[in-house]
């Protein structure tokens, strides 16, 4: 197995506690930083390291940072995205829980980059034991100097916040992120302005996904080069790959990027579960349209999932087997945006509760010719013109599955139902369509 | 000015300045981008996404140039996503294309996504026929839905969101423009979206009601049925009516209305835009009070006291009565021994006519417009123009507002200095003897002693003199009697100022600062002084506080009145007053009374008339007759009791109204009175600003209009009135009053005085210092207050309002009224020196111990029983029933 | 129910830790329903007060988070993640399980008053489906089997 970075000590029990984090090196990245490294030379570490965002799009970290205004006089901050909704990801969850302190310092160290002094950990309301950690990790830090006033006498205050969500995956939108955080209903804003010049409290403001953040401390201590060294050229670094579904051994797997997506699932999540066939992969969260098996030998970086037909998104691979059936899990997948739909823009409100109708109506076995069509001009009613990217990631699953499964469509409608319902009892975890009639007065 | 923006839309070149929106620039040019969620008077949302279209900008190489293709021509780079031309910017160089295939298929997904689960009932919905959504539809929208009616969302429907504002759920695009018109404009933030997705629903706080004096502007802005008005539902679909454009007469502001008439009823009022006065908005009493109009009990013919009892005769009748009746009077006991009170809602037309038949035709100044509004007592206050633009509130940076509770009483005013405040960051300074709702926008808040205001006032002028906050130089070189105020300041030190007012010297030096750091500073004064006795001494005492912030490069701070009526700035210009002639012109410049009586055909009289209060005072004795000209004395007269008395005292009562009032059942000769919709004419708001009324119903049948009432009383008087319609009264106003010169009667609606802006050119001689005076019988202050919906002629007779009107009340501080065991609703005695009424209690903490406050005429009680003429301070005593 | 002043003094020091003192409504809800075990509108009243909001607003945020409840719940609050690595893994089967066990539907409540059964969507632990958070707990890799252990124990205690 090669490096790992931000999992490598998550092994340990103790490793969430500072001084074992200390004794592996930790805060050492930030001592070093503040004797030696300017605000600048950060930053431009962590652009020559090539490090790009884990929360999905890949942004490049370092030019992300450089976007922010040079005036001193202006606040910024620093948010840390640990909302975590993606469905199959929980990568940052486990950082956060075992490793919470390599999270701070990669915050601490940012945030000295961009010249925050104040930073907030924007994390998902459920996780309840993933926030006292953090408070933990943060109660330690401040004791012994790495947070609070004058950093290691360096002159350099910050304060570190964590700020628990309450229940809505668009808030891992940075914007309505932002929203939520300033105490309004987390709905995405209109951009530009863009959070760099913008953001919370409209300040220059670097949002930034907890595994991004916790790949600084290492970048800064062995440098750009180290990690560059590992994955691919223009996707360095590792990867945490969350790996769900009918495998055998799920769970998170540091890897370097480009890690061929067979050697994911085979040789690391043990292959399929019970000796069953594979048959379909979401290779980076249910945002990313679906992969099959002709997609097993293509390498977990940027560049070539975006070549095949997808992207690497999240980093969730989500792995099913020949008795899942597509027409359901799109289902499934698509009643969980309807659910998580803000609510703001025309073509996702209602989008997203249409398909989830028609689909319903397809897995009950009540599907009608062109339903099929429908669903597809539906997505492309969608695709790109809704307000903020959670449309586009609506439409990943229909897409996705009709575009590989269209047989399986045609199989509902033409046979009138789940071919499931013979071969496994058919059991639908939930058939909450939406809502239908609700109260209101 | 910046240089314009040139780029092109579907292939029109289009020049629009930089930060013009894509929608706005297509507007300009005739080509059509449908919108919903967008609103010119609101934020930019881009959520509904109707607007999409394809936008491309100029490439632009390493070197910054624009990069050219094949033909030379600028290279384009066209985006890879459809944008929302609501939120975009034009650039230059930008190329829009509005109609192609991509555009046309996501405007029908849009479309086709709000219909799925939009109830299509249009055939009973108020909108049919003016709603966006139908008009989009109809023009961009798929031909049919590919939607299984069964899957259709639903909501309980319809919801009253308050009295006047009914919500259906299932119609609602959710665009936001509703919210963000609370939000953004009217800041009260009771109107919000809960829960999410496509369970998103509009609401108010369980078991509040939509309590704004402005909902209604949601019904104009929502572009679908969802918001509709209570008043208006059902009685009329929108291709049926006939519009007029109107102007509200209730209040100051003269906000611009579209008057929507069907078979002769009026069925609505809606708000009409008009940037500089009230924008796109106007306040739901101005919207909603109109069914009065509609009444059946509105008079139908004339009145003549035979036996003892009204009974109807022809308009020649009544007009001869009258004639003769005042004729007779006059016989005996001298011309000024009748009078006339016109109503300050009355038209300038009327107003106009009104005065002339007084002086002209009965040959007295016995003529006023003023019933609790006492300013323009002093001649001296002629010559200032109490009134400037509101829509230049908006660059003001400081603005003091003195007595006056702008949300209850002009909010249309209030909405631009929210704007002022909110978007323009300008300071405001309120000095109020009770809290209001502008309060939470106030920089600095002074709650003075009411009674005191002269002393604040000096108060502020001492603190510039002390801190050096005003050129000396200037004011001395500039105006006139600088020594005599300052040395009067002088004696008013600030710590007496403090003692009278009960503020600290700090709050008045910081408030003097902040005035006298601003490049506009702005002075508003409201009703709490201009329905004071002694109105005059104020407004002089803050003519000179706006004089003494002058400044050589942008002179004085502008001065405006606030509060009054309709059309008080009307009446005034006119001269419906006993010492002013029409043109602002005292009574005593003899050359331009003659002038205006050889343009008259008459010699107007030179003895100074008898103003209101007087002309009741000697009623019975100097005053035998009196003509109401739709004024119900006994209501609305602060002083209830002499009024009563001046009724019982006359000989010859004449009353024209809309209704039989109490005061008209009192008369001896009744004459009809029409509303506002009836009548073609202008108004004057408080910007001097002239607006004309197009009439939008014809008259009932018996009835005569006021302009033709008045000019054959006139004429029957002998003098010169033979006018065939109000546009040439309008006329001979323009041709005899420098002031009207100039007006173009076609063009009217927008005109402003261009003589408004006479400046002042001297101090006013320091005046009395006010210092309440206190009295141990009577231990509070009663402030008497115009509430949003006061109880009146017309609002009493328009049903939707019943649940709205101001009960009468006596709002108490609540621990003042706790100590008193006074329980919010118990009902308490309130008495003055003047009289006595039992009214529920509210508990109210914007009012500061010592002081109760009463509107003055609730749903149920008329406060003008506890008021005297004599009160210049109004005191009571609150007690517990038995 | 009124807030507490111990609720009400944590809810003013957040607000002053933030640049704008509206970042602490969100924590203040939460403080709110941890006391009082959901946000009933007198409790939104209140909150609206010290951030000297409408409490039209309060109700606008407060609804559009799932883990804010305007209805109160049962003493635990069970909530089975069904998405679809859940669902892949069980999610259905245990469902089916509690349903049966505690005779009540999802949204519903037990006739005790101790459990309220509810779905969710990911919550984020797929690597240990299906899993089932109870109040703040989660509970992971769950058979129906464990979960029984944990119901017994709840009911107990
Ligand atoms: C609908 C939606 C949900 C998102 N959820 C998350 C999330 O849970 N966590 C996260 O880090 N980023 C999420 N993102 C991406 C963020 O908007 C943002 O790009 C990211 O936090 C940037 O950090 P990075 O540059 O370090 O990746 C989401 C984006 C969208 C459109
Ligand atoms: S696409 Fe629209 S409705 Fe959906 S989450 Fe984004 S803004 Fe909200
Ligand atoms: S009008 Fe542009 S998005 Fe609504």
């Amino acid at each position: 197995m090669g490096e790992k970075i931000v999992l490598r000590y998550t092994d340990d029990p103790e490793q969430s506690d500072i001084a074992t984090y200390i004794r592996k090196g930790g805060y050492q990245a930030l001592a070093r930083a503040l004797k030696e490294l300017s605000p600048e030379a950060v930053v431009d570490l962590v652009k020559r390291s090539g490090l790009r965002g884990r929360g999905g799009a890949g942004f490049p970290t370092g030019l992300k940072w450089s976007f922010i205004p040079k005036d001193p006089a202006l606040p910024r901050y620093l948010c840390c995205n640990a909302d975590e909704g993606e469905p199959g990801t929980f990568k940052d969850r486990e950082i956060m829980e075992k490793d919470p302190h390599e999270l701070i310092e990669g915050i601490i160290l940012s945030s000295y980059a961009i010249g925050a002094h104040l930073a907030v950990i924007y994390i998902r309301g459920e996780f309840a034991y993933a926030a006292r950690q953090l408070e933990k990790a943060i109660r330690q830090a401040t004791a012994k100097g790495y947070l609070g006033r004058n950093i290691l006498g360096s002159g350099y205050d910050l304060d570190v916040a964590v700020y628990r969500g309450a229940g809505a995956y668009i808030c891992g939108e940075e914007t309505a992120l932002l929203e939520s955080l300033e105490g309004y209903r987390g709905q995405p804003r209109l951009k530009p302005p863009f959070p760099a010049t913008a953001g919370l409290y409209r300040k220059p403001t670097v949002i930034n996904n907890v595994e991004t953040l916790a790949n600084v401390p290492y970048i800064v201590l062995n440098g750009p080069e180290a990690f560059a060294a590992i994955g691919t050229s223009r996707s360095p670094g590792t990867k945490v790959f969350c790996l769900s579904g009918h495998v055998k051994r799920p769970g998170n797997y540091e890897l370097p990027m480009g890690t061929p997506l067979r050697e994911i699932i085979f040789e690391h999540g043990g292959g399929v579960r019970d000796g069953k066939q594979l048959k379909a992969i979401i290779p980076g969260g249910p945002s990313t349209p679906t992969f099959t098996a002709a997609h097993l030998d293509v390498n977990m970086d940027f560049e070539s999932v975006a070549a095949a037909g997808s992207m690497l998104g999240s980093g969730a691979v989500m792995v099913m087997d020949e008795t899942a059936c597509m027409v359901w899990a799109a289902l499934r997948l698509t009643e969980f945006f309807r659910h998580e739909s803000c609510g703001k823009c025309t073509p996702c409100r209602e989008g997203t509760y249409w398909m989830v109708r028609l689909l319903g109506r397809i897995e009950a076995g009540q599907g009608q010719d062109g339903d099929i069509e429908l669903l597809l001009d539906i997505c492309d009613n969608m695709a790109g013109k809704c307000f903020c990217p959670f449309g586009d990631a609506a439409i990943a699953p229909v897409q996705g599955t009709v575009k590989h499964f269209r047989e399986e469509y045609q199989g509902h409608i033409r046979r009138g139902g789940c071919w499931r319902h013979e071969t496994t009892g058919g059991r639908l975890p939930t058939t909450d369509q939406g809502p239908r009639v609700t109260p209101g007065a | 000015m910046a240089a314009l923006v040139n780029l092109t839309i579907d292939d029109v070149p289009v020049s629009v300045p930089p930060g013009t929106l894509v929608t706005e620039a297509a507007r300009g040019v005739g080509i059509d981008i449908p919108i919903f969620c967008s609103h010119r008077k609101l934020s930019p949302l881009g959520a509904c996404r109707m607007c999409v279209v394809e936008v491309g900008t100029p490439q632009r190489g390493k070197d910054g140039q624009m990069e050219r293709d094949a033909r030379g021509q600028p290279a384009i780079a066209m985006m890879p996503k459809l944008q929302t031309a609501c939120t975009t910017e034009v650039s230059e160089g930008m190329v829009v294309l509005t109609q192609t295939p991509e555009v046309v298929k996501a405007r029908r997904g849009v479309l086709e996504f709000l219909l799925i689960n939009h109830p299509l009932d249009c055939p009973v919905c108020d909108k049919g026929g003016e709603c966006d959504l139908q008009d989009i539809t109809y023009k961009y929208g798929p031909g049919k839905s590919r939607f299984p009616l069964a899957d259709k969302r639903h909501f309980v429907k319809p919801v009253d969101l308050s009295p006047l504002i009914v919500l259906d759920r299932e119609r609602c695009i959710a665009c936001q423009r509703c919210t963000r018109f609370c939000s953004e404009i009217a800041g009260d933030n009771v109107l919000v979206f809960v829960e999410r997705g496509a369970l998103t629903y509009l609401d108010v706080f369980p078991g509040r009601t939509y309590d704004c004096k402005l909902s209604g502007n949601t019904v104009d802005i929502c572009p679908v049925g969802a918001l509709t008005s209570r008043a208006f539902r059902f009685r009329a679909r929108a291709w049926e009516v006939e519009r007029y454009n109107g102007i509200c007469p209730l209040c100051s502001c003269g906000c611009n209305t579209s008057v929507q008439v069907r078979s002769g009823q009026v069925v609505r009022l809606v708000a009409r835009e008009n940037e500089a006065v009230n924008e796109a908005w106007i306040c739901d009493k101005g919207r909603f009070t109109y069914d009065y109009i509609n009444s059946a009990e509105r008079l139908r013919s004339p009145l003549v006291r035979k036996g003892g009892v009204l009974t109807p005769v022809s308009w020649d009748e009544a007009l001869g009565a009258i004639a003769a009746g005042f004729r007779a009077l006059q016989a005996t006991n001298g011309p000024d021994s009748v009078g006339g009170i016109a109503s300050s809602r009355s038209t300038n037309e009327e107003l106009y006519l009104f005065q002339k038949v007084f002086r002209a035709g009965l040959g007295t100044n016995n003529v006023d417009h003023r019933l609790k509004e006492c300013w323009y007592e002093d001649d001296g206050l002629l010559g200032l123009p109490l009134s400037g633009p509101i829509q230049g509130l908006e660059k003001a940076d400081a603005i003091l507002v003195l007595g006056g509770d702008v949300a209850q009483e002009q909010p249309i005013v209030f909405l631009r200095l929210r704007k002022a405040v909110v978007r323009g960051g300008a300071r405001l300074l309120l000095a109020n003897p009770k809290g209001t709702e502008l309060d939470r926008l106030a920089h600095l808040w002074l709650g003075y002693r009411y009674g005191s205001e002269t002393a604040l006032i000096y108060g502020l002028v001492n603190a510039l003199v002390s801190e050096g906050l005003c050129s000396e130089e200037h004011l001395a070189d500039r105006f006139l009697g600088w020594e005599v105020v300052r040395s009067s300041v002088e004696e008013h030190t600030l710590e007496q100022v403090s003692r009278a007012t009960g503020l600290k010297p700090e709050a008045l030096g910081a408030t003097a600062r902040a005035l006298a750091g601003a490049a506009n500073p702005a002075i508003l004064f409201g009703n709490q002084i201009v329905q004071r006795s002694n109105a005059d001494v104020i407004i002089k005492a803050l003519a000179n506080l706006a004089l003494v912030l002058a400044r050589p490069e942008r002179g004085p701070a502008s001065l405006m009145a606030l509060g009054a009526n309709g059309n008080s700035q009307g009446a005034m210009y006119l001269g419906v007053l006993p010492t002013a002639l029409p043109g602002r012109r005292p009574l005593d410049d003899g050359e331009y009374r003659a002038r205006l009586g050889a343009d008259w055909g008459a010699a107007l009289p030179e003895q100074p008339g008898l103003g209101t209060r007087k002309m009741l005072s000697e009623a019975g004795s100097k005053v035998k007759g009196l003509y109401l000209f739709g004024v119900d004395l006994l209501s609305d007269y602060p002083d209830g009791a002499k009024a009563e008395r001046a009724l019982e005292a006359l000989d010859f009562l004449v009353v024209q109204d809309l209704f039989l009032t109490p005061t008209a059942a009192r008369a001896d000769v009744v004459l009809p009175g029409t509303s506002f919709v009836e009548k073609e004419g202008t108004y004057t708001n408080l910007e001097g600003r002239v607006q004309r009324n197009a009439r939008g119903l014809g008259l009932q049948e018996g009835i005569m209009a006021e302009w033709q009432a008045l000019s054959t009383l006139g004429s029957e008087l002998g003098g010169d009135f033979g006018y065939a319609s109000p546009g040439e009264i309008r006329e001979e106003m323009a041709l005899v009053l420098p002031w009207y010169r100039g007006l173009d009667f076609e063009a009217i609606g927008f005109f402003t005085s261009k003589e408004s802006g006479e400046n002042q050119r001297r101090f006013f001689p320091g005046e009395r210092f006010g210092v309440p005076v206190e009295d141990e019988g009577f231990p509070f202050i009663l402030l008497l207050g115009e509430p949003f919906y006061s109880t009146d002629t017309f609002s009493s007779r328009c049903p939707v309002l019943g649940p709205v009107l101001a009960r009468s009340r006596i709002e108490m501080n609540p621990r003042e009224a706790s100590a008193l065991g006074l329980m919010e609703g118990e009902v308490a005695r309130v008495s003055s020196s003047a009289g006595e009424l039992s009214l529920p209690v509210r508990h109210n903490s914007d009012c500061p111990p010592g002081t109760v406050y009463i509107p003055w005429r609730g749903s149920d009680a008329n406060a003008n029983r506890l008021f005297h003429d004599g009160m210049e301070v109004p005191r009571v005593k609150i007690s517990v029933l038995p | 129910m009124m807030l507490s002043e111990r609720a009400r003094e944590e809810i003013i020091k957040t607000a002053e830790r933030f640049p704008e003192r509206r970042t602490a409504l969100l924590p203040a809800l939460r403080l709110a329903q941890d006391e009082q075990g959901y946000l009933s509108s007198q409790v939104l009243v209140e909150v609206a007060a010290i951030f000297e909001l409408t409490p039209a607003e309060v109700e606008a945020v407060a609804s559009f988070y799932t883990m804010l409840k305007r209805r109160p719940t049962g003493k635990h609050l069970i909530q089975v993640c069904t998405n679809l690595p859940c669902a892949l893994s069980g999610a259905g089967e245990l469902l089916d399980h509690l349903k049966a066990r505690l005779g009540i539907g999802v949204g519903e409540t037990t006739p005790d008053g101790l459990f309220t059964l509810e779905t969710v969507e990911c919550l984020g632990s797929c690597g240990t489906a299906p899993v089932v958070q109870i109040d703040e707990d989660y509970h992971e890799n769950l058979s129906a089997e464990a979960i029984e252990a944990v119901l017994a124990r709840l009911a107990g205690g």
